[in-house]
């Protein structure tokens, strides 16, 4: 079956697309399909922020995950989207505007929980000179913007959100995805790279304002090109806070990562193991900071 | 919910005779995924295929999933081991521990088991030690639950099991049995009769006699009468059949058995369903009206053929069926009564 880009798709094709047979669309290894009746209002999105991905409007063959989100009643007045996959649904519906964001949630749950047999840690990862850096971190510790930051400015963006770690050769697989902005970030982001395509920000979602920039072509492209990890960054915004870093021991950066994963229990004793050889190699800090590029130049000397 | 044009899938055929699995094309795998993950069999799709020698023609980006599912149930296996050596401690060393269906599958070594979900650890202690037994699992955590005077009534005048118990740290369920159905029940097995043929896989663990186990399982899955479980109930009984009963071995004597308790026709028609159901080439048709309505609702669980009005009509008959057996009706009648007037009344407080 040829492949093309999604951009080769006009916003009309993808749409009807969407509302009926269904877009699918190649995001690293995993196949999704997507099916919505609130095709209009997705297709603008992922248009933008997908179009260096491979796409088919027809496509026959296996899926990995067969997602939908639908509208739903959910009162008298009130229709909400909800979001499925193979018949199941995760999460609570939402406000029919949060359609996208409610994809990429639903596309996070379906890769951590449905990874196949790789370790999945809650963190955002990048590369640079062949090295992965590891952002784990908790809402509002600044992964996100940190991640966005540095893959605008030399940093290879292997994940922002999902850093997966194959068992076997011990090094990160790269799971390429738009970054979610929340809030004050998105402001800050786009002043500092005025370039840089970011979708428009929907209000009052669950995690505040929230908007999406597109990845960069080049991560895009080489998502198969896994990486070993040098350097665990604990980061912690605090506002006004004056940069402060210490070293972590290695046993201390191993639980603090376990803490963060999200399926090690599915692995066990091996799962383990295989985290700890992953790690072995690196450097763990925790970083405090309250200013986005003083904590960005410390990462890149710091960070070689 | 539309699935277009996916076909109709061939689950049942595979785990009945893993063949020809490099024709499977990428639609027929969506159809069978979809299958398995809704009936809880994908991880015995994989252990299957493996254990037939096909898992290498299996396409790799179908074979993830089938891994993962693998992998997740052999480390609740490895939870429930350590559960029942716990449970095994916990209980009087004197009063011998019976597993039941998922955990005598793990400890028996069954083919059943490799890639078989299961959450509940089932147990089964003689009559006399229950109580006992239920003080001693509390005072191990196992908290039992809340339930209303009446269910409790339910539970402990009319049914084979105390209510379920939820241990408060690990949140693990026990259900603790004094007989694998109820003692009120037309078809009453009595637990006399299942402790005379134990085996005994450990120190004071010990599961049912292999006919017993067959019998079990077919009773099982008539008597709960849930149609979203009953094709995966099917399947471990056509695997229990499978290895230790195949055509033309030690049948007479297992049925010599079923006759002794008075489950003769329960039993045969629950093995000729699975046999239909799994395609075996030794059985061809359904032979009695209950083993039709076993097909017709194991049917019912394809996504595709969801919900004719046949199917419909089946799962009734089933949930009546598996109500007839578990009760008589001057018991069952106001039972039944109660639970459908209770459902009309809605955010009834649980007290």
């Amino acid at each position: 079956m040829p492949s093309n880009l999604l951009s080769a798709f006009t916003l009309d094709s993808i749409t009807d697309a969407l509302s009926q047979e269904g877009l699918v669309l190649d995001v690293t290894s995993y196949r999704c399909r997507i099916r919505s009746d609130l095709a209009a209002a997705l297709a603008k999105p992922l248009l933008l922020l997908y179009q260096d991905y491979p796409a088919y409007l027809e496509h026959s063959g296996f899926i990995d995950f067969d997602i939908e989100l639908n509208s739903k009643r959910t009162g008298w007045l009130e229709k909400n989207v909800e979001f499925s996959w193979d018949g199941q649904t995760p999460f609570p519906a939402l406000p029919l505007n949060q359609v996208h964001p409610l994809f990429e949630w639903g596309l996070n749950w379906c890769i951590s929980t449905l990874a196949g047999e790789d370790i999945v840690i809650h963190a955002a990862v990048l590369e640079r000179n062949g090295g992965a850096l590891v952002l784990p971190g908790d809402p509002g510790s600044g992964k996100s913007t940190l991640s966005a930051e540095l893959c605008l400015s030399g940093w290879r963006l292997l994940s922002d959100e999902l850093t997966i770690i194959s068992p076997i050769t011990g090094q990160v697989r790269p799971m390429p995805r738009p970054i979610s902005l929340k809030d004050a970030s998105i402001g800050i982001i786009q002043s500092r790279f005025p370039d840089a395509t970011i979708t428009t920000p929907i209000g009052d979602t669950r995690k505040g304002a929230i908007a999406y920039v597109r990845p960069p072509v080049a991560a895009i492209h080489r998502w198969s090109d896994e990486v070993p990890i040098r350097h665990v960054i604990f980061p912690r915004y605090s506002a006004a806070s004056p940069l402060d870093s210490f070293v972590l021991t290695k046993a201390r950066m191993l639980s603090k990562l376990l803490d963060n994963t999200f399926n090690i229990g599915v692995f066990g004793t091996s799962g383990f193991a295989a985290l700890a050889e992953a790690v072995v190699d690196s450097i763990g800090y925790e970083v405090k900071y309250g200013d986005l590029s003083e904590v960005a130049g410390w990462i890149d000397t710091t960070c070689r | 919910m539309d699935r277009y044009d996916m076909p109709v899938s061939r689950l049942p055929t595979i785990l009945g005779n893993p063949t020809g699995i490099s024709r499977i094309s990428g639609e027929q795998w969506n159809a069978i995924l979809l299958h398995s993950r809704k009936t809880q069999s994908l991880g015995q799709l994989a252990s299957r295929l493996d254990s037939a020698g096909f898992l290498n023609e299996v396409p790799p980006a179908v074979l993830r999933h089938l891994n993962l599912a693998r992998t997740t149930a052999q480390r609740r296996a490895d939870a429930a081991r350590w559960e029942i050596d716990v449970i095994r401690r916990a209980i009087h060393p004197g009063t011998p521990v019976i597993l039941l269906k998922g955990c005598a599958y793990l400890v028996a070594n069954d083919p059943n088991a490799d890639g078989r979900l299961f959450s509940d650890i089932d147990i089964l202690v003689p009559r006399a030690s229950l109580g006992k037994a239920e003080a001693a699992l509390t005072a191990a955590g196992w908290m039992p639950s809340t339930v209303d005077a009446y269910d409790q009534h339910y539970y402990r005048d009319w049914s084979h099991e105390v209510p379920p118990m939820e241990h408060v740290r690990r949140h693990t369920v026990v259900d603790l049995h004094h007989a694998i159905n109820p003692p009120i029940s037309r078809y009453s097995i009595p637990t006399e009769s299942l402790l005379e043929h134990l085996e005994e896989i450990a120190p004071g663990i010990h599961i049912l006699g292999s006919a017993d186990r067959v019998i079990h399982c077919a009773i099982h899955l008539l008597q709960e009468g849930e149609a979203s479980k009953v094709f995966r109930d099917l399947y471990d009984l056509f695997l229990l059949i499978e290895t230790n009963y195949p055509k033309g071995t030690k049948r007479d004597e297992l049925y010599a058995r079923a006759e002794s308790l008075g489950l003769r026709r329960l039993v045969s028609a629950a093995i000729n369903a699975a046999e239909v159901v799994f395609q075996t080439e030794t059985t061809s048709s359904p032979s009695t009206w209950l083993a039709k309505i076993l097909i017709a609702v194991a049917s019912g669980s394809s996504p595709q053929t969801g919900n004719s009005y046949s199917i419909q009509i089946s799962r009734f008959a089933l949930l009546a069926q598996s109500h007839w057996m578990k009760m008589p009706l001057g018991i069952l009648i106001p039972h039944l009564l109660r639970k459908t007037l209770l459902a009309f009344i809605p955010n009834r407080d649980p007290s």
